[in-house]
């Protein structure tokens, strides 16, 4: 089973820390869009090794989806049921990311019959004023309908992603802001630390000395606020920055992590098929004009060795926190991380980085060495 | 005489080489000539053509000297041989011009008509006229719309104190007055004296190192001639070799059958190391010896010294074999095997100047592909122990137990600069601020004026060109030369991390200047060093006496990234960045140091 991933690069104004291939733009780009979407879907359904693929999750992420029209939503989706292997109904997690401004009652209606059946929401913070600073367009309220829409349409399956670590934000606005989101009953929730990103308002502004950017010592706080609080709430950490309900855990998200093969299409979409990893064309007119000509819009193609492969499936994996069952790496590679490392894990375990859980079958990494996971798997990788 | 190759008529013969400011137009108006003259067509005319090696085009700057033979037919319609001996335009190199000069007859001297005369042109203008050059005066860069030639003529008369009347007006982007030149070089230049029945004098005036062909060694053939297949002697250390080769540059490499007074040319003689050959030696016939030889050169000393060590210690053999060939190539390069408890092996080498210590660091990256850390420069002391023995440190980390040491001195330059006036008060600034003493302060002309200081040389090796150039905004000029040793209150500093002390952070300080330093030092590391998984104290102490603390407490958290669209790559990519910048750094103890930390000495 894959993933099948499709990426709409539009949004209404860019966020000040955003630093991802997406961008207001006029209605006639848009179109040309989505008809060069509709040509990298007649391209790729033809490659072999796509057409082996079966698909039990569809994501359609962003950008924003629901700042587009449905019609051309619609439009894809379609080619994309009459092109490739889709499962069908509950077998399939068909998620759409949404933000609160764009999202109407009748989108929802309009899309839930195309298989659409999990919805991610952009929400970011219950809290004005740090929507202000990051240079959102919507406000708290704004979230309140669009979740009621969501719940309107019969969709129960309602993710939302909430950052912390905002300049400005102090441990008391996080707990409120995070206590008014859980209020909406999400069953799964992507929270997360704002990054700082080369060339965003955000990073400029920072560097400027115009915005604070916490500390490692209030970072630390602020996740270990973000952390408790939603475990008390029934949501359960299973990966370093994803949390749900028991058996909502984001089956499109756990592939990558995971090493399951998907198929990326849009601009800057990346892919992993056959040990491939492919990335399209980031820059939205090159990616255009390739379809346009008939060519496929690739502008990296990476194929690793098998030991590479074997680390970057090992680094990916620990990211999760149920972490490595060891013999499923055996088996897979037929190789064991243990002995691959050598001195590395047991190192890792003597400072208390990670640890061996369920009679030494698993490896994972401990709550200080999920904190900074990128210093312990960056000696992985 | 169409043929380059004949030997020419000593009466037709001009040698001279080119003096000129770093970015006044040396290296342009060479090729200029080279195109007039048609010794290289424009289809085989790089920029820079005598600027060889990939460094010195990169940096716009001559290091090693070059010679070129040209034939010129001049308005008197007598064909000229004409040998263009190019020279390096940097005080580290000083030494390569007066040697090139010594080669020569005249000198033509560029001046940018748009700044005027710098230090290093003045220096090297008075080594040509202690030579008994003629000079011609060259004012290029006449097509910029700022020149201002008559001020610069008058400058040069002011300063130099040769007339300038007659200077000519040049341009040598646009080949302005390329003509005018090469006739004044015919005109004014003397043709060399010497007679070519005498016995073989020949000034070694550089050599380098081929691969294929051992030693190359350029010379002025001043008596006599030397022939192909001639037995010759080395004059100093009576050595004897066969000439196996004898030619000159046109500018490609042209054998020759003999190379005969007056003319310039390289000799090949299956000499194996470079160091074999003395710069300044005269070459004789080993059958027919000249009575004795021709006055030679000072030779050169390192002033700078520095640790080099390989970023992967399993690197060592590749450097120790790269500084080998260098050393073999570079007579004013040396070395010793050191070791450092943070850095493992590598050497002690030494330099003429900044300049020349960067140059050759790069080299050995790039040509030998080494990836290297540099320990902070420092100078040569020499330090009296109360035993009575004698050292020179070249290390601080060397440096003996304060207990033993009765003084400590340490190398004194006498420093012109040259500044426009509005400037004179933050150059004062500075040299007081670098223990500098005033012996002179002279008006060159209304608005520029020469600064004449002693200085330690230690305060020039820190930072010294880097504050003087954002001091005067790039207008300030200096020329050095190295004065005497003088004894001064020096300390040794140490950098202790988490309580050890890290020898190649170890610096000799002033003590008065040593709180200072040291609190920069220590605050800078810790913006370097990066966080640890325990927490990290760094001190600066002299002995035992802690002048500066700081303190990097542990790391706490990374930041938890959202995966977007499912790029791996990406975040893969920014670990193994991570795992790269983790691999060049030093293990000091349980701490991970990086490499700029080396480096950071060098800016406080």
């Amino acid at each position: 089973m894959a993933g099948l991933y499709v990426h709409v690069p539009f949004c209404r104004k860019k966020c000040s820390y955003c630093g991802f291939v997406s961008c207001p733009a006029p209605a006639e780009v848009i179109k040309r869009y989505f008809d060069a979407l509709e040509q990298e879907i007649l391209l790729r359904a033809r490659e072999p090794s796509i057409k082996e693929m079966y698909f039990d999750s569809l994501f359609i992420g962003g950008g924003t989806p629901s700042f587009v029209h449905h019609e051309y939503l619609c439009r894809i989706i379609e080619r994309l049921y009459s092109n490739f292997h889709i499962a069908h109904g509950p077998a399939l997690e068909g998620t759409v990311e949404c933000n609160p401004d764009s999202l109407t009652l009748e989108w929802l209606e309009v899309l839930k019959p195309y298989g659409i059946n999990r919805i991610s929401i952009g929400v970011q913070a219950m809290d004005d004023r740090m929507l202000h600073v990051l240079g959102r367009v919507h406000d708290s309220r704004q979230v309140l309908d669009a979740v009621n829409s969501v719940r309107t349409v019969g969709i129960e399956n309602i993710s939302i992603d909430l950052m912390y670590s905002i300049p400005g934000q102090d441990m008391g606005a996080l707990e409120q802001s995070l206590e008014r989101a859980l209020a909406l009953m999400p069953v799964h929730v992507s929270c997360y630390e704002l990054t700082l990103e080369d060339g965003t308002v955000m990073s400029e502004a920072v560097r400027n000395g115009r915005a604070v950017y916490p500390d490692q010592e209030t970072r630390l706080a602020f996740t270990r606020l973000a952390e408790s609080i939603l475990e008390s709430r029934g949501l359960r950490q299973y990966e370093i920055s994803n949390f749900a309900v028991p058996g909502y855990e984001c089956r499109h998200n756990i592939g990558y992590w995971q090493g399951r093969e998907y198929l990326g299409l849009g601009c800057s979409a990346c892919s992993f098929i056959k040990g491939r990893r492919i990335r399209n064309d980031i820059r939205l007119d090159s990616w255009i004009a390739a379809l346009e000509n008939g060519k496929p819009p690739i502008q990296e193609v990476e194929e690793l060795d098998f030991e590479a492969a074997f680390r970057e499936a090992f680094v990916m994996a620990m990211r999760m926190n149920r972490g490595v069952a060891i013999q499923d790496f055996r088996e897979s590679y037929n190789m064991d991380p243990v002995e691959y490392y050598g001195d590395l894990i047991p190192d890792m375990e003597a400072r208390g980085l990670m640890e061996f859980r369920r009679n030494g079958t698993c490896l994972a990494l401990t709550e200080r060495g999920r904190y900074i996971s990128n210093y312990v798997l960056s000696n992985f990788v | 005489m169409k043929n380059p190759a004949m030997t020419a008529d000593r009466k037709r013969i001009r040698n001279f080489s080119i003096i000129a400011h770093i970015d006044h137009g040396k290296s342009t108006l060479a090729d200029r000539i080279l195109e007039f003259t048609g010794s290289v067509s424009s289809r085989q005319m790089k920029k820079q053509f005598l600027d060889q090696m990939e460094l010195e085009r990169e940096r716009g700057i001559t290091i090693k000297a070059q010679t070129v033979r040209i034939n010129y037919k001049a308005e008197d319609g007598h064909n000229y041989l004409l040998n263009l001996i190019d020279t390096p335009g940097h005080v580290d190199f000083s030494y390569e011009v007066s040697r090139s000069l010594a080669a020569c007859e005249g000198a033509l001297l560029v001046v940018d008509s748009t700044q005027g005369v710098e230090a290093q042109t003045l220096a090297n203008v008075y080594l040509a006229l202690e030579n008994d050059l003629e000079i011609i005066s060259v004012l290029n860069k006449i097509d910029l719309p700022s020149a201002d030639p008559e001020r610069v003529a008058e400058e040069i008369e002011n300063i130099i104190g040769i007339d300038a009347s007659d200077a000519i007006l040049a341009s040598a982007k646009e080949g302005t007055g390329t003509k005018d030149i090469l006739e004044a070089i015919v005109k004014k230049i003397p043709s060399p004296e010497g007679s070519p029945s005498d016995p073989l004098q020949a000034l070694v005036f550089d050599s380098w190192f081929d691969p294929y062909q051992g030693a190359v060694v350029l010379i002025r053939v001043v008596n006599g001639c030397l022939k192909k297949g001639m037995d010759i002697m080395m004059m100093s250390d009576r050595q004897r070799y066969e000439a196996l080769k004898v030619g000159a540059f046109i500018p490609e490499i042209m054998e020759m059958d003999e190379l005969s007074a007056g003319e310039v040319g390289f000799l090949v003689a299956g000499i194996k190391n470079v160091r074999d050959i003395k710069i300044g030696d005269t070459i004789t016939s080993a059958i027919k010896p000249a009575a004795k030889p021709l006055p030679g050169f000072k030779p050169v000393k390192s002033m700078v010294f520095c640790g080099l060590y390989p970023v992967d210690p399993g690197q060592y053999d590749q450097l120790k074999e790269a500084v080998e060939k260098l050393w073999l190539n570079d007579p004013a390069f040396s070395y010793d095997i050191e070791s450092s408890s943070a850095l493992g092996f590598g050497f002690r080498c030494g330099f003429l100047g900044l300049l020349h210590m960067e140059i050759v660091k790069e080299r050995l990256e790039r040509e030998f592909e080494l990836s290297l850390i540099s320990t902070a420069p420092a100078v040569a002391y020499k330090v009296e122990l109360t035993s009575g023995e004698e050292l020179t440190i070249h290390n601080p980390a060397q440096m003996p137990e304060t207990s033993k040491i009765s003084k400590i001195s340490e190398p004194f330059i006498e420093m012109e600069i040259y500044v426009p006036k509005q400037y004179v008060g933050g150059v004062m600034g500075l040299c007081d601020e670098k223990r500098g003493r005033q012996t002179d302060m002279t008006y060159l002309t209304a608005e520029r004026v020469l600064l004449k200081y002693e200085l330690p040389f230690n305060e020039i090796v820190l930072d010294f060109y880097d504050r003087l150039k954002s001091i005067t905004r790039g207008y300030a000029s200096i020329d050095y030369e190295f004065l005497d040793y003088r004894t001064a209150d020096l300390v040794k500093m140490d950098i202790l991390i988490n309580r050890q002390p890290v020898d190649a952070l170890s610096v000799i300080v002033h003590r008065d200047k040593a709180y200072y330093r040291g609190r920069d030092l220590v605050s800078k590391l810790r913006k370097i060093i990066p966080r640890q998984l325990f927490e990290v104290v760094i001190q600066a102490a002299i002995g035992n006496k802690v002048l500066a603390k700081e303190r990097i407490p542990p790391l706490r958290k990374d930041v938890t990234a959202k995966c977007y669209g499912g790029d791996i790559t990406r975040k893969r990519k920014l670990l193994e960045k991570q795992k790269e910048g983790k691999k060049r750094m030093k293990q000091v103890g349980a701490v991970e140091i990086p490499q700029e930390a080396f480096l950071s000495i060098l800016k406080v």
